[in-house]
């Protein structure tokens, strides 16, 4: 029998949009709902996921728009992102550019579409669990957490144990995110964020973003590496930031550093790459943005 | 299924609408006679439904019309003034940057966008910002030509 094609937007229907007012609103919405229930940040992945048939279950839409979570600011040593939020926020804020120890994100942030750009949030690119976005390892590395609220009331999660597989976060029931919470870094850190795609607009075939503390002397205190686009989830590879750590991030060590990368990660095969190709990929990214957080770190 | 009730400023005009929940900005515009706004891919990798949103391009297909309440829509029809057409559709026109034309609305609307931001663009930056807006026919050459000569006609 011929196929009739169908309109994608033919495939996602849901039936109620709820425009909260308060956060208690929202969690009453998502606690009476429970899985047929999603926030809308920008509902860019929404659409994206419901036209695939993914989301054949929700029937629910929750907008958080009017919670007055539009926000980044710098309190006390710490950058709070509000949940609603839009990434175009994020690059047109100079703090992301002028801090050594935040260009990771700001380099994650700009991406294209700018279409995309213009209405997706960064709390929606966290909790979407797609390990192919370029945002989460760049967080993963700047050391964030996540404000979530439930009927349980409030927590803080690292984002460090937050992603568990594909599409799925640690997040429970009626529980959402609030706040992205980002430690501002001090002097000496230096952060770099490095990608390959393979068409102008397309989602990276693998990501790494690294973040160095240097002391007076430039010897890597801490450093943090996690990657984005190779595996089920955006992960930290501890591995190799052991190798880092208390060293002077010279060429030798960002080469063992680069090999013990490319064995320990996950890789997946898909149309876009093979986990062979992924591996010995983030290698070579991984070499570029270690150099780049370390001169960065330094000053250059 | 619940209607939302929404108002959209099209254009410099008000408007007030009921939408269903799943509707998109784009089916909600062309209801309203905004035809201009193209449908294609449908799930925003092509660009021919891109709009202002507050100034800022956006794909209306992965918009829900009930997001957009209150906010401010600029289609490709509120692109020319009383005078004539907009200096950036003289340029498409003049350059012969257009064969189909399907894709066009959603070139110009961007192309409007950055030169309000970035009057001087290079072509780097022009071709970062149409990125996100596929053509079949012309190849882009002749497209980014007509913005950069746009961008000289105008300062």
């Amino acid at each position: 029998m011929r196929e009739i094609y169908r309109f994608p937007s033919v495939a996602f229907r849901p039936d109620e949009y709820l425009r909260a007012k308060t956060t208690d609103e929202v969690v009453a919405f998502l606690k009476k709902h429970g899985e047929e229930a999603r926030i809308v940040g920008g509902g860019v992945t929404l659409h994206e996921l419901g036209a695939m048939g993914l989301l054949s279950r929700v029937t629910k839409l929750v907008d958080i728009q009017q919670l007055g979570l539009d926000y980044v600011k710098v309190e006390s040593g710490t950058i709070r992102i509000g949940a609603s939020t839009p990434i175009r926020h994020i690059v047109d804020n100079d703090l992301f550019k002028r801090e050594a120890g935040l260009r990771a994100i700001a380099e994650a942030a700009d991406f294209v579409p700018i279409q995309v750009v213009n209405v997706a949030t960064l709390a929606g690119a966290l909790c979407t669990g797609l390990p192919i976005l370029s945002l989460p390892p760049a967080l993963l590395a700047a050391d964030a957490k996540l404000k979530c609220l439930s009927s349980e009331g409030e927590r803080i999660l690292p984002l460090d144990d937050f992603y568990v597989d594909y599409f799925l976060t640690e997040l429970k029931g009626d529980e959402f995110v609030t706040e992205v919470l980002i430690p501002r870094p001090g002097a000496r850190v230096g952060s770099a964020f490095k990608y390959e795609k393979l068409l102008a607009v397309d989602y990276p075939i693998g990501s790494i973003a690294v973040r160095v503390s240097l002391d007076e002397r430039g010897k890597c205190q801490e450093c943090r590496v996690a990657t984005g686009s190779l595996g089920r989830i955006p992960t930290r590879i501890k591995k190799v930031e052991e190798v880092l750590a208390r060293t002077s991030v010279d060429e030798d060590t960002i080469e063992k550093a680069s090999a013990i990368l490319s064995k320990e990660i996950e890789a997946v095969s898909d149309l876009r790459a093979s986990a062979d190709y992924r591996r010995r990929l983030a290698g070579l990214l991984f070499k570029e943005a270690a150099r780049m957080a370390v001169s960065r770190g330094k000053g250059e | 299924m619940t209607d939302v009730p929404i108002s959209l400023r099209v254009n410099q005009s008000d408007q007030k609408v009921l939408v269903r929940p799943y509707e998109t900005l784009r089916d909600v515009l062309r209801r309203l006679g905004f035809t201009g706004v193209k449908k294609g891919c449908d799930v925003g990798g092509c660009g021919a439904c891109t709009v202002l949103l507050n100034g800022s391009p956006v794909y209306s297909c992965t918009v829900f019309a009930a997001w957009a309440d209150g906010k401010e829509i600029t289609t490709i029809e509120g692109v020319r003034s009383a005078e004539g057409l907009h200096p950036i559709q003289e340029a498409f026109a003049e350059k012969g940057a257009i064969q189909c034309g399907f894709c066009t609305p959603g070139f110009v609307i961007c192309a409007k966008a950055l030169l309000e931001r970035n009057p001087k663009p290079t072509e780097d930056e022009v071709r970062r910002e149409i990125a996100g807006n596929i053509c079949r026919c012309t190849g882009y050459v002749k497209i980014v030509d007509a913005i950069l000569s746009a961008a000289k006609a105008t300062t």
